[in-house]
């Protein structure tokens, strides 16, 4: 493999690569990037293996990716969720059969920016204290005058408000297969 | 499932809204992979280094270690001291080098198996061997104290005697290479010679008072060209001067080295039997004559003790 087809590689998938990551439970967007350019170095190391196709190489990325985080969790000894292999293929379900629907996800961001747009002035200020300036939980119920587990409560209502404005929108329905 | 929209939604919103900007990866994963390759490259240079050191040791050993297989005859001697030295019994034995070089040592013959460059090497201390040598593969050298007989495909013969300066060679088939202090011979198939460092020197000229000599004198073989059916000998005593000897100082050849050439006469291939025997070293007793007073000539050979 060459160092331009290298190059090409990263910047073809990083992007949806630290997407996935997050989407798995990396703490931190520090995390997510050091699996994924771990990732594009274990690719580097098996360049035999790379699949010529874009869709296939961002799939087979995504489970070099799956590992190394599984790995990188088992070496924390911190798992955000119950996790061992069968809670990470059911991750993966769930990005294709929600997320990827278009094939690259442009779809899924359209339609979140379009819900978050129409979300009550509440809940929009909960979400941009939260995700635009970074407030832990602590800050949030302080400048809101709430208690951490209401803020916790508040933001899991929000993001389930906006996932169901978003499937309402694609006409996403069920569970993943 | 509904930890998976959480999930998914809380990622995207940290992406969308996040003052954090992206983040490259492409220089950062370009400089691991350089680092991976300058491993790579130096441990496979390391690794074919090592494959080619491992490769001409390899050779190396295979040339010089001779896989010796020694099948002894009764009474064969083994030194635990020195467990490269074979000596034959009574019986003989015969000595397996690899597939190529098989060696007969006849009784009381030793030989040191000896850690050849090239090709298989022994070193003849005493007796005398026979080698049967198959052709296509490095030779074999044998060494002795007078010298070294090299082949490269070929049945021959080699006697030596332990701290002598003399070497004999019989060549059945193929040919070889004789060198030693008598400088550098090629010996080709039904050819044989016996060597010796005293042999380096030319024999002396027939002194003017053994002109026209017959006798019978003794003394000591020195060397022996069995192509040529020359004799060179060292005469130590005169036995008996013949009556018809016309020799004026016949006590002038005492000391000398003369050359004996077998004379084309009626006892010539009497002679050239007995001139197959005789090695150097040996002490013999024989009739000479000088009749053209340039050189003598062996007559009979009465008397040989080795």
């Amino acid at each position: 493999m060459t160092r331009d087809e290298l190059h090409d590689l990263v910047r073809l998938h990083q992007v949806h690569l630290i997407r996935y990551l997050r989407f798995l439970g990396a703490i931190g967007p520090e995390t997510a990037e050091d699996l994924a350019q771990e990732t594009f170095v274990a690719a580097f190391r098996r360049p035999e293996r790379i699949p010529a196709d874009a869709r296939e190489q961002a799939a087979w990325l995504r489970g070099i990716a799956r590992n190394l985080f599984l790995a990188d969790c088992r070496r924390r000894r911190r798992a955000p969720v119950a996790l061992d292999e069968a809670a990470l293929e059911s991750a993966e379900r769930h990005w294709r059969h929600a997320f990827l629907r278009d094939g690259d996800g442009f779809e899924y961001l359209e339609a979140l920016r379009e819900c978050l747009a129409r979300l009550p002035s509440d809940r929009r200020r909960l979400v941009e204290l939260r995700y635009a300036e970074g407030q832990g939980r602590q800050d949030l119920a302080e400048t809101l005058g709430m208690t951490e587990n209401g803020i916790k409560t508040a933001l899991r209502r929000v993001r389930a408000a906006l996932a169901d404005c978003i499937e309402s929108r694609l006409g996403i329905a069920g569970s993943a297969p | 499932m509904n930890d998976h929209r959480d999930r998914l939604i809380d990622a995207l919103l940290h992406e969308l809204l996040s003052a954090r900007p992206h983040v490259d990866l492409t220089a950062r994963v370009l400089r691991r992979a350089d680092r991976l390759s300058r491993r790579r490259f130096i441990t496979r240079a390391v690794a074919l280094a090592a494959a080619v050191a491992m490769a001409l040791a390899g050779a190396w050993l295979a040339r010089s270690a001779l896989d010796p297989q020694w099948r002894p005859g009764a009474g064969a001697v083994t030194d635990p001291t020195r467990p490269l030295v074979i000596r034959a019994g009574d019986g003989g034995g015969t000595l397996d080098l690899g597939q190529r070089v098989r060696i007969a040592l006849t009784p009381g013959a030793e030989v040191e198996l000896e850690a050849g460059r090239d090709a298989p090497r022994v070193r003849l201390h005493e007796g005398r061997i026979e080698a049967d040598v198959n052709p296509g593969g490095a030779g074999f050298v044998v060494a002795t104290t007078a010298g070294m007989v090299n082949v490269t495909g070929t049945r021959f013969a080699v006697v030596a005697a332990r701290q002598s300066p003399a070497l004999v060679v019989d060549v059945a088939e193929g040919e070889v290479v004789a060198s030693g202090a008598w400088g550098e011979f090629r010996l080709g198939a039904g050819q044989g010679r016996s060597f010796d460092i005293d042999a380096a020197h030319r024999a002396d000229g027939v002194p003017a008072g053994a002109r026209g000599l017959s006798a019978i004198v003794e003394g000591v073989v020195l060397a022996c060209d069995r192509n040529t059916g020359e004799l060179l000998v060292r005469v130590d005593a005169i036995v008996r001067v013949w009556p018809h000897s016309r020799a004026a100082d016949p006590a002038s050849v005492m000391g000398r080295r003369a050359a004996l050439l077998v004379a084309a006469s009626g006892r010539a291939e009497q002679s050239m039997t007995a001139l197959r025997e005789i090695r150097a070293g040996d002490q013999v007793r024989f009739e000479i004559d000088c009749p053209d007073g340039m050189r003598f000539r062996l007559g009979e050979l009465l008397e040989r003790r080795r």
